[in-house]
């Protein structure tokens, strides 16, 4: 059986020759080398320089620049879609493409009446 | 703990001033933490050369985030320490994975420390030691007992609870006494 007291003092015993042994090691680190602390440091610049830089745009997102982002790729998709229909439908007669812009109800206003011209023309030459 | 909060402020602001494209609080980063990420490198892997390699992944994560950090989170030291604990465990897994034949067991009395013990001096034997001991139970007693860091933090290096971290520590202790074994005199054992 053993005694209690006795282990007690032997671990109280072993702790503090334990923490002796931690102090010397906590008084003795292992220092990290200058030339490690060089490369450290050199990431460091590097990463810096990498985030300061300019990101350089790729030949698309210039392009996209100059004709004006995407609101200037869609009137450019629909300008050629245009285009390949009116050169697939090439034999419709031109006023086709007006269709709908004329009066569907077939009613017409004279903005110069004929008999007005007439008068107007027969007093000149009268 | 308030100069503790004083030198975190530092640290998060130093890396908001970094973030923003200052060279000297890079140089003050560099020289506030990498003997922190080296320090638990080293004594987590027993290896210089692989702690240097984990150094530099570490803080190289750290300049990347720099413009993403949010202060009022994690403190910095806290979140170096996680990432350096991570990138160790990966190594020391593919270490396992290599070569797990060449892992030398501990021995009864571990005749190799205690011959280092006497020989050189206690801090190195330690750390010799410390390399004896599980994974987990390393990274606990590093941090607790080296780094000097709470328990509440250590569980969030570790992503466990608080009670686990007593756990390990406690193992941990255990387990470098046992390594530590063939300095019976100076541990205090010659009565077991």
């Amino acid at each position: 059986m053993k005694n209690w007291g006795m282990n007690m003092t032997d671990d109280a015993k072993r702790d503090d020759r334990l923490e002796n042994l931690f102090a010397a090691a906590r008084s003795a680190p292992p220092e990290p080398s200058g030339a490690l602390m060089a490369r450290v440091m050199r990431a460091a610049q590097t990463e810096m320089r990498m985030r300061a830089a300019p990101v350089r745009d790729s030949v698309f997102a210039r392009v996209l620049a100059v004709i004006g982002g995407w609101g200037g790729v869609g009137g450019l998709a629909t300008a050629a879609c245009a285009g390949l229909w009116i050169g697939f439908a090439g034999n419709v007669a031109p006023e086709g493409l007006a269709y709908g812009l004329a009066d569907p109800s077939g009613a017409s206003v004279e903005l110069l009446p004929e008999a007005e011209v007439s008068a107007f023309l027969d007093g000149s030459e009268g | 703990m308030a100069f503790d909060a004083r030198q975190e402020d530092k640290d998060a602001a130093l890396l908001a001033r970094y973030g923003r494209g200052d060279a000297q609080a890079a140089r003050e980063l560099t020289a506030r933490l990498t003997p922190l990420a080296f320090r638990v490198a080293v004594r987590m892997l027993g290896d210089r050369d692989e702690a240097e390699d984990v150094v530099q992944e570490a803080m190289l994560r750290l300049w990347r985030m720099a413009p993403d950090w949010r202060r009022g989170g994690a403190r910095v030291s806290t979140w170096l320490y996680r990432v350096a604990v991570n990138l160790c465990t990966d190594r020391l897994r593919r270490r396992r994975a290599v070569a797990l034949d060449d892992v030398p067991e501990p021995e009864d009395g571990h005749p190799g420390v205690s011959e280092r013990m006497i020989a050189a001096d206690r801090a190195a034997a330690l750390e010799a030691a410390l390399q004896h001991l599980p994974e987990r139970q390393r990274q606990a007693v590093v941090l607790r007992h080296l780094e000097g860091l709470s328990n509440p933090e250590i569980g969030e290096i570790m992503d466990i609870g608080t009670e686990a971290v007593e756990s390990l520590v406690a193992r941990g202790k255990r387990a470098l006494v046992a390594a530590l074994g063939g300095m019976r005199e100076e541990l205090g054992y010659e009565h077991d």
